[in-house]
C-alpha cells in the first residue's frame, strides 16, 4: 500500500489533541461522601503513585482515536498495491514506434525497453499469464496469453522497432479486446513516452513502464509538394522542421537526388520552434529525393524524408470517335497523358487501355472499365432511348461536383439529348427538362461518365471550361495522377497502387528489401504495412517499376522528451516493483461512518447505574 | 407535610409490636402486665385479706360457697422516643438520608400516636440536641411533624456519647428508636448498650444511600468527608470500589451482629426504598409492626 498524499502526515497530530482532552477530562472531581471512615484501610491498601492527570481506558477515547486515525488515512489517499503476482493475466505492450530509436540509452530506448520487459517477465509468478502486444502504428498481437515466460522472452526479444507513430487508441483496443473476458486484468506498456498525454479510463490496470531521458532533438516533421500550374516539372516542396530542444541550433538542409546535392539551406532555430520553407525543384523525370537535415541527434530517423518527384508513367486513353477536334485538343492540353484514337475498337482492347472514351459510338457489351460516355450508351442501359430534339433548358447542376470544379456551365446550350431512363446508381450532375445531361457511375472497380448530348450540337466545346471539365474527368478517374503527394504517405499508413488494367503489380519491396503484403481491393492493391521509412518499390509484370515513398512526419514521435501523465496513470521507473493500484479512500469513509454509528449508540445507550 | 393524607389513613391499621409490655403508669390503650383495675378480665384467685371487695365474683360464690376474686389487666399508655442523628453525614444523597429518616420516624410515631402512646423525639449530634417532649394522642402529629421537618443535617457525630446522654438522662422503659447511618469512627456500641441497661427497647435503623453502597467507578476522586472535610486520593478502580463495598458490608452485619446479641432490632434502609414496602413488608414480616 502506497499514499498519495504524504504531505497530509501531519494530521495525525490531532491524535494528540484528543488525548489531551481526555487528559483533562481525567482530572479528579470531588465526591462528597457521607464518611470516610470506611475508606481508611481501602485507601491504604490501594493507594499507589499515580500521575495527577491519566487516561482511563474506555470505549469512546478508543473509537473516537480509531475514526481520526481512519479518516487521516483516507485523506493520505492511500491506494493497494496488489503484487503482480496476483495478477492473473497481464498485457504486455512493447512500444515499437519510431521514438523508440533514439540513442539517448545505449544502445536504444527500444532495447532497454525490451530488457526491462523481460527483467519483469522474469520476476512474474509462473501462473502469470502474459500477452504480447507490438505497439506501433499498426499495434498487433505478438503472442497470445500463455504461462510460457520462457517463449514470452524469446518473442520479446525477436521484437525490431518500426518507423511509424505510436497509436496508443489503437493499442488500447487490442489489449482491451485480449483481456474482454477477464474481470480484471493489466495492461503494461513499455514506453518512452513520446506521445501525447492521454487519460485512460477502461477496467483495467494500466501501467506505464517509461525509460529514456530528457533529451533534445531536431526533425522534419511536416512535408508537402506541389506541382507547379503552368510550369511541367517544376515543384515547391515544402517542409517543416522542429527544435524540440531547450537549445538554439543551426543545422544545415540538404535535397538532393541520387546522391547528387540539388539545394542547400540553413535553418536557425529557437527553443521548441518550428520553421517552414518552400523549395523550387525540377523534376522532369520522375525520381526519388532526400531532405536531409545535417544534425547529430539522439535521433536520426526524422532527420531524412523522401519525396518522389517527376510525372510517373502516362496515363493510356482511348478515344473511339470518327472524329472529335475539340475534345482531342482538349485532352492533348492535360499533361502525362497519352492519347490514342480509333474509329472501332472491340472488347479485348479497352483492357489495354486506363480509359476509353466513347464519342458517339456505340461501345461493346460487357465494358467493366473506367469509360466516357459521349451520346452513346451501353448496351445494358440502351432499351427505351429516345432522342429529344428540342432544345434541353438546363434545370440543375451540381457545382460542388469533382467534375464541375471550376467549370461555369451557366451558358451552356444544347440542342438535342437521348433521353433515357437510368438506373438509381447514375447520379446526374447536370439536368434538363429532359433528363440527364451529364451522369455519373461509380462501382468498386470501375466509373462511368454519360453525355447524352452530342458535344457537337452543343456550345460546350467553346466554353472556358471545357479543357478544365476534361482535366476534371482525367482526375476524378485517376486522381493520383495529378497529386505531387499521392505516392507519399507517413510511415504506418497504408498505400494503394491504383488499379490499372494492363499494369499489375508483381511484387512489393519495402526499404529494407523485404517483400510487403499487398492485399487485392477493388480500386487497387493495398500495402499496409508501411512500418519503415524509405522507398517502396513497385514491380509491375510488364517489367517496369513505381514506387512510392513512406516517412515519419511525426511531431510526437520527434519530441523525445517525457511527458506528463495524468494523475490516473502511475509511471513506474524501469527498476521499480510494479503493482497495480486500487483507491481505497471510499472503503475507508465508509468504515468511519459506521464506526460513529456505533459511537453514537455508546453515547448516547442508557446508563445502568 | 412529611406523609401525605392518604399514606397516614393507611399507617392506622398498623400496631406497634414491642418485645415486652414496658408500659408507663398512664393508662392508655396498651395491655400492661399489670393487674389491675382494667376493663378486660384476666384471671380469677383465691380471696385474700385486704383484696378490694369489688372485685369478688359473687355468682361464683353462691355455686360454690367460695371467694373468688376478677382479674382485669390494666390498659396502659407505652413511650416511643425518636433519636434522629442530625450529623452531616445525614445529608447525604437527594433526598438526604436525615429526610428519609424524618419520613421513616413521621411513619412510625404516627402509628404510635393513632394508639395512645407517647411520642417523643431527640435530635443529637455529638451531643444532644432540640427535644419534643412526649405527648400522646393524634392531636400532637403536627408538632411532631413540624419537629422533624426543621431537622437540618449540620452537627458532628458522636454517637456513644449522645446515646449515654440519653441512657442516663431518661431512665424510664419504653421504645426508642435510633436513626442514624451509624457511620462513626468512635463506634456506637458503648451508647447502644447504655440504652439497654436504661431500660429501653431500642430500635437501631441504619439509613444508608444507594450511591454509599455503588460509588461510581473508573474515576479519579478526591473523596471529602462530609463531617470533617478532610479529602482523600482515590482512583475508583473496579478492585477498590469492590473492597470498600465488600468493608461496608462487613460493618453492617457487625451492627447486625451486634444488635442481635444485645437483643437490640436493626434494620438497614437505603433511601430509595418506598416507604409504604417497609411499613407494609419488611417491618410486619420482621415483626415490628402488626
Amino acid at each position: 500500500m502506497q499514499f498519495l498524499n504524504l504531505s497530509a502526515l501531519y494530521l495525525f497530530s490531532l491524535l494528540g489533541l484528543i488525548l489531551v482532552f481526555y487528559l483533562l477530562k481525567g482530572r479528579r472531581r470531588d465526591l462528597h461522601v457521607p464518611s470516610t471512615m470506611l475508606w481508611q484501610q481501602i485507601i491504604q491498601d490501594y493507594s499507589s503513585p499515580r500521575p495527577r492527570y491519566r487516561i482511563r481506558p474506555e470505549w469512546l477515547l478508543f473509537l473516537q482515536l480509531l475514526v481520526l486515525t481512519v479518516l487521516i488515512l483516507a485523506w493520505l489517499q492511500p491506494v493497494f498495491f496488489a503484487s503482480m503476482d496476483t495478477t492473473r493475466r497481464v498485457v504486455l505492450v512493447m512500444d515499437g514506434s519510431a521514438s523508440m530509436q533514439a540513442t539517448d540509452i545505449v544502445p536504444n530506448r527500444f532495447t532497454h525497453g525490451i530488457e526491462t520487459a523481460v527483467a519483469q517477465v522474469e520476476q512474474m509468478s509462473s501462473e502469470t499469464e502474459i500477452a504480447l502486444v507490438l505497439a506501433a502504428g499498426q499495434s498487433r498481437v505478438i503472442t497470445e496469453f500463455s504461462r510460457d515466460h520462457t517463449q514470452i522472452i524469446e518473442d520479446l526479444r525477436s521484437l525490431s522497432v518500426t518507423d511509424t507513430p505510436l497509436d496508443l487508441t489503437r493499442l488500447i483496443e487490442i489489449s482491451e479486446v485480449l483481456l474482454a473476458n477477464e474481470q480484471r486484468g493489466e495492461i503494461r506498456l513499455f514506453t518512452d513516452g513520446a506521445y501525447l498525454p492521454f487519460t485512460y479510463d477502461g477496467r483495467f490496470d494500466f501501467q506505464i513502464v517509461q525509460g529514456g531521458a530528457d533529451t533534445g532533438n531536431v526533425g522534419i516533421t511536416e512535408l508537402d509538394v506541389r506541382m507547379s500550374t503552368g510550369h511541367i516539372g517544376e515543384y515547391h516542396v515544402f517542409a517543416e522542421v522542429t527544435n524540440f530542444s531547450y537549445a538554439d541550433v543551426t543545422i544545415p538542409l540538404t535535397i538532393s537526388q541520387g546522391g547528387r546535392i540539388i539545394l542547400r539551406d540553413t535553418i536557425q532555430l529557437e527553443p521548441e520552434e518550428s520553421k517552414s520553407a518552400i523549395y523550387p525543384i525540377q523534376a522532369m523525370e520522375r525520381a526519388i529525393y532526400q531532405v536531409t537535415l545535417h544534425t547529430d541527434d539522439a535521433l536520426a530517423l526524422d532527420n531524412q524524408v523522401y519525396l518522389p518527384l517527376g510525372l510517373a508513367d502516362g496515363l493510356r486513353v482511348l478515344l473511339v470517335s470518327s472524329g472529335n477536334f475539340f475534345l482531342e485538343r482538349a485532352l492533348l492540353t492535360i499533361p502525362n497523358i497519352r492519347l490514342f484514337t480509333k474509329s472501332i475498337v472491340t472488347g479485348a482492347e479497352i483492357d489495354l487501355y486506363d480509359l476509353v472514351i466513347f464519342d458517339r459510338i456505340t461501345p461493346p457489351q460487357g465494358v467493366r472499365n473506367n469509360a466516357v460516355f459521349i451520346h452513346a450508351v451501353p448496351p445494358e442501359l440502351d432499351s427505351g432511348v429516345t432522342l429529344a430534339r428540342q432544345p434541353a433548358i438546363l434545370t440543375d447542376w451540381r457545382n460542388n461536383h469533382a467534375l464541375l470544379r471550376f467549370v461555369d456551365l451557366s451558358e451552356l446550350r444544347v440542342r438535342s439529348q437521348l433521353r433515357l431512363q437510368l438506373p438509381q446508381d447514375f447520379h446526374s450532375i447536370i439536368s434538363s427538362v429532359h433528363g440527364p445531361l451529364l451522369s455519373v457511375y461509380e462501382q468498386p472497380d470501375f466509373r462511368w461518365v454519360l453525355f447524352t448530348f452530342n458535344l457537337d450540337e452543343s456550345n460546350l466545346p467553346l466554353q472556358v471550361g471545357f479543357p478544365i471539365l476534361w482535366s476534371n474527368i482525367i482526375s476524378w478517374f485517376y486522381p493520383q495522377f495529378f497529386d505531387a503527394n499521392y505516392a507519399m504517405v507517413r510511415s504506418g499508413d497504408s498505400f494503394e497502387v491504383p488499379r490499372r488494367p494492363w499494369k499489375v503489380p508483381s511484387g512489393i519491396e519495402n526499404p529494407r528489401q523485404e517483400p510487403a503484403s499487398v492485399y487485392s481491393s477493388p480500386r487497387g492493391y493495398l500495402v499496409q504495412n508501411t512500418n519503415y521509412q524509405g522507398v517502396y518499390t513497385v514491380d509491375m509484370f510488364d517489367h517496369t517499376q513505381d514506387f512510392f515513398v513512406a516517412n515519419l512526419l511525426s511531431k510526437q514521435e520527434s519530441d523525445l522528451r517525457p511527458q506528463v501523465y495524468s494523475q490516473q496513470l502511475q509511471t513506474v521507473d524501469s527498476g521499480e516493483a510494479i503493482a497495480s493500484t486500487r483507491a481505497i479512500w471510499f472503503y475507508l469513509v465508509l468504515f468511519v461512518i459506521s464506526l460513529l454509528v456505533v459511537e453514537g449508540y455508546l453515547y448516547h445507550r442508557p446508563q445502568v447505574r | 407535610m412529611l406523609l401525605d393524607h392518604n399514606f397516614l389513613r393507611l399507617l392506622e391499621n398498623l400496631e406497634l409490636l414491642v418485645k415486652k409490655t414496658q408500659s408507663t403508669h398512664l393508662v392508655g390503650q396498651r395491655i400492661s402486665k399489670r393487674l389491675g383495675g382494667g376493663m378486660e378480665f384476666n384471671d380469677y384467685r383465691q380471696y385474700q385479706r385486704g383484696d378490694d371487695y369489688r372485685y369478688i365474683d359473687w355468682n361464683l360464690y353462691s355455686r360454690l360457697e367460695q371467694l373468688f376474686l376478677k382479674q382485669f389487666v390494666e390498659e396502659r399508655d407505652y413511650l416511643v422516643y425518636f433519636l434522629m442523628d442530625q450529623s452531616r453525614s445525614m445529608g447525604y444523597g437527594q433526598p438526604t438520608k436525615l429526610n428519609y429518616a424524618c419520613q421513616f420516624a413521621a411513619a412510625i410515631g404516627y402509628i404510635a400516636l393513632a394508639r395512645l402512646d407517647r411520642v417523643g423525639a431527640l435530635a443529637f449530634g455529638s451531643d444532644l440536641g432540640q427535644e419534643l417532649r412526649p405527648r400522646k394522642g393524634k392531636g400532637w402529629t403536627q408538632s411532631f411533624f413540624r419537629f422533624l421537618e426543621q431537622l437540618e443535617p449540620n452537627k458532628k457525630t458522636d454517637l456513644n456519647h449522645a446515646l449515654s446522654l440519653f441512657g442516663h438522662k431518661y431512665k424510664q422503659s419504653g421504645l426508642v428508636v435510633v436513626l442514624s447511618d451509624f457511620l462513626d469512627p468512635q463506634g456506637y456500641q458503648q451508647g447502644v448498650l447504655e440504652l439497654c441497661s436504661a431500660g429501653w427497647q431500642v430500635w437501631l435503623i441504619q439509613v444508608l444511600n444507594q450511591d454509599e453502597i455503588n460509588p461510581p467507578q473508573g474515576e479519579d476522586l478526591y473523596l471529602i468527608d462530609s463531617e470533617t472535610l478532610q479529602s482523600k486520593e482515590v482512583y475508583l478502580s473496579e478492585g477498590v470500589v469492590g473492597k470498600y463495598q465488600q468493608t461496608l458490608q462487613s460493618y453492617c452485619e457487625e451492627i447486625k451482629e451486634f444488635s442481635n446479641r444485645y437483643g437490640v432490632y436493626h434494620l438497614q434502609l437505603t433511601t430509595d426504598t418506598p416507604l409504604e414496602q417497609v411499613m407494609f413488608q419488611t417491618l410486619r414480616k420482621e415483626g415490628g409492626l402488626k
